[in-house]
């Protein structure tokens, strides 16, 4: 697992995607509060907008700013988990590095976990920093949340985000191409975010982890969702161990 | 014990068959040369024995131990594909030492010490620090060969090891393939029967994904290689065809070809034939400046059995 581990990690150095995460993941950290503190002064001092809009927007509060901020990570970080692991087994089953390292005394679960493991890691390090520069900036324009709501939001974030991952390297296991893996993935993200919005379902969707994750932070009631935390661990290991059962019976 | 049983292998792609019912036994030690035509399912068997596929039916051992996905076969084989691929960002010697070697369960250190080896061994030792990416073909050939041999395999499975290589590189690699007789158990898929010629101890010929022919290769070249005589005459074209004509309706003569003043006859392959021919020869009253026993080729064996 190491050795394979390792590669992807260099892989993932060496062709600059975990830059992209990191960097793409923490300017939209910063500038969710960024942005709600700033918008409607410059919408008021930009020429052209009519006169009494800035009167009527509403009064930027902590609340607004972490709301841009789940939704701009999890905006975001959606399309970031969908188009990085795309390729990661269909292309290398294309190009035929799949064979040449599976013709090694190694297994197809420690090939895919390794890739599972690996993008986990760099959407931790830029969860990681986009927490830090969003809190940063949540604390100084607006006031200092708590940081253990603040860290309960990022880690059910990470969640919501890994899922996607999962889905994704299932999507690159069973497509011919890493636009059919891009595809799938993305057809079911809109499949789980209508799902969604229907009042009766939504509780169990892994979107309302977002919203329990916004209440944590802001320190507000609202209802645990246990049922939603569930449902987005399970959809992970089962994508997960779909992929694995069907790579195992794939021929290279 | 063979380093290589398959029992009734068969592999079926929805309406193609790719083998059927393949037996085949390889002993330990030897070079073994794989030959058939496109499509004969050569790629298919190497891929079944590498792991890398399953067979419709039947089964294979390498070194007794069962050859699929997740076999410990895997560590006793080293695979080169016919089309070897890499990560173009990785550079030579950390493919070997950091991916390749560790795999195989080596030591940092020992890992390191067998890739630098390697990479002298197939002459890259240059470029070890270059990404792969830029690798000519014949380079990846190299590197190929070089990762195939990195766990001192006791059983290399190549797949047209030497296509893509210029002729020197050719010439390095199945002189380095020719080195590994006794140490390992080569099989080897190619169309260059030149190079089975020159390498392999043993053939199997497979067409349609049958095995149509397995036997030592001078056993093989004794049995289906066509004797042919080439006689340089120092006479005109007209009078060589006229002697030639008088050779037809001999019994053991199957067939003559004329090119100027030389005259090409093969043989039915009896013994005697040879020494009546001779003699004919010698009676022809024409100054002869060329007799020659043309060697049997593989090529030979090779076009009469699927040509």
């Amino acid at each position: 697992m190491q050795t394979l581990l390792r590669k992807e990690l260099r892989e993932q150095w060496r062709t600059h995607r975990i830059l992209v995460v990191a960097a793409v993941l923490s300017l939209f950290g910063l500038l969710g509060p960024l942005s709600v503190k700033y918008l409607p002064l410059i919408m008021a001092r930009m020429p052209g907008v009519p006169e009494g809009l800035a009167e009527v927007m509403p009064e930027p509060d902590v609340a607004m700013a972490v709301d841009e901020y789940v939704q701009n990570l999890a905006g975001f970080g959606v399309i970031l988990a969908i188009l990085i692991p795309m390729a990661a087994v269909v292309g290398e089953k294309n190009s035929g590095t799949a064979a040449m390292i599976l013709s090694k005394p190694v297994s197809r679960a420690v090939f895919l976990g390794s890739k599972f493991i690996t993008y986990g890691l760099i959407f931790f390090a830029g969860i990681l920093l986009a927490g830090l520069g969003g809190y940063y900036y949540l604390g100084i324009l607006f006031e200092w949340l708590k940081p253990e709501g603040f860290l309960a939001l990022n880690g059910l974030l990470m969640i919501y985000l890994m899922m996607f991952v999962a889905i994704t390297l299932f999507a690159s296991t069973v497509s011919r191409s890493q636009f059919a893996a891009a595809g799938i993935s993305f057809s079911l993200l809109i499949f789980i975010s209508l799902l969604g919005t229907i009042p009766s379902l939504s509780p169990y969707f892994p979107t309302s982890l977002i919203d329990w994750g916004c209440a944590l932070a802001l320190r507000l009631d609202a209802e645990p969702a246990w049922t939603a935390l569930a449902v987005t661990v399970a959809v992970t290991a089962l994508t997960w161990l779909a992929a694995w059962l069907i790579l195992q019976r794939q021929e290279l | 014990m063979s380093a290589i049983v398959i029992e009734g292998l068969g592999k079926i792609y929805g309406p193609v068959t790719a083998l059927d019912s393949l037996d085949l036994h390889v002993e330990q030690g030897v070079v073994f040369g794989f030959l058939g035509p496109n499509g004969a399912g050569k790629t298919t068997t190497l891929r079944i024995l590498a792991g890398l596929a399953r067979p419709t039916t039947g089964r294979a051992w390498i070194e007794g131990l069962p050859v699929g996905p997740g076999s410990h076969a895997r560590q006793l084989v080293g695979y080169l594909p016919e089309e070897p691929s890499f990560y173009p960002w990785m550079r030579a010697g950390e493919f070997l030492a950091d991916l390749v070697g560790r795999l195989y369960g080596m030591s940092r250190s020992e890992a390191k010490a067998r890739a630098d080896e390697m990479l002298v061994l197939v002459g890259l030792e240059e470029v070890d620090e270059r990404r792969i990416g830029g690798f000519s073909r014949g380079m990846r050939q190299r590197l190929g060969l070089a990762q195939a041999l990195m766990n001192r395999p006791q059983v290399l499975l190549l797949d047209e090891p030497v296509s893509g290589l210029d002729p020197v590189g050719r010439r390095d690699i199945l002189n380095l393939i020719d080195e590994l007789r006794g140490e390992a158990t080569v099989f080897m898929s190619t169309h260059i029967l030149s190079d089975v010629e020159r390498i392999c101890d043993t053939v199997g010929i497979l067409d349609y994904g049958r095995l149509i022919v397995l036997d030592e290769k001078e056993n093989l070249l004794r049995r289906y290689a066509v004797p042919v005589v080439e006689v340089n005459f120092d006479a005109t074209p007209e009078t060589v065809a006229h002697w030639a004509e008088s050779l037809r309706e001999l019994p053991f003569v199957v067939n003559i070809q004329l090119d100027g003043s030389t005259v090409r006859i093969t043989l039915d392959g009896s013994v005697q034939s040879s020494v009546d021919l001779q003699q004919l020869v010698l009676g022809s009253d024409l100054l002869v400046l060329g007799y020659q026993h043309e060697h049997p080729q593989l090529e030979d064996v090779f076009l009469q059995l699927v040509g």
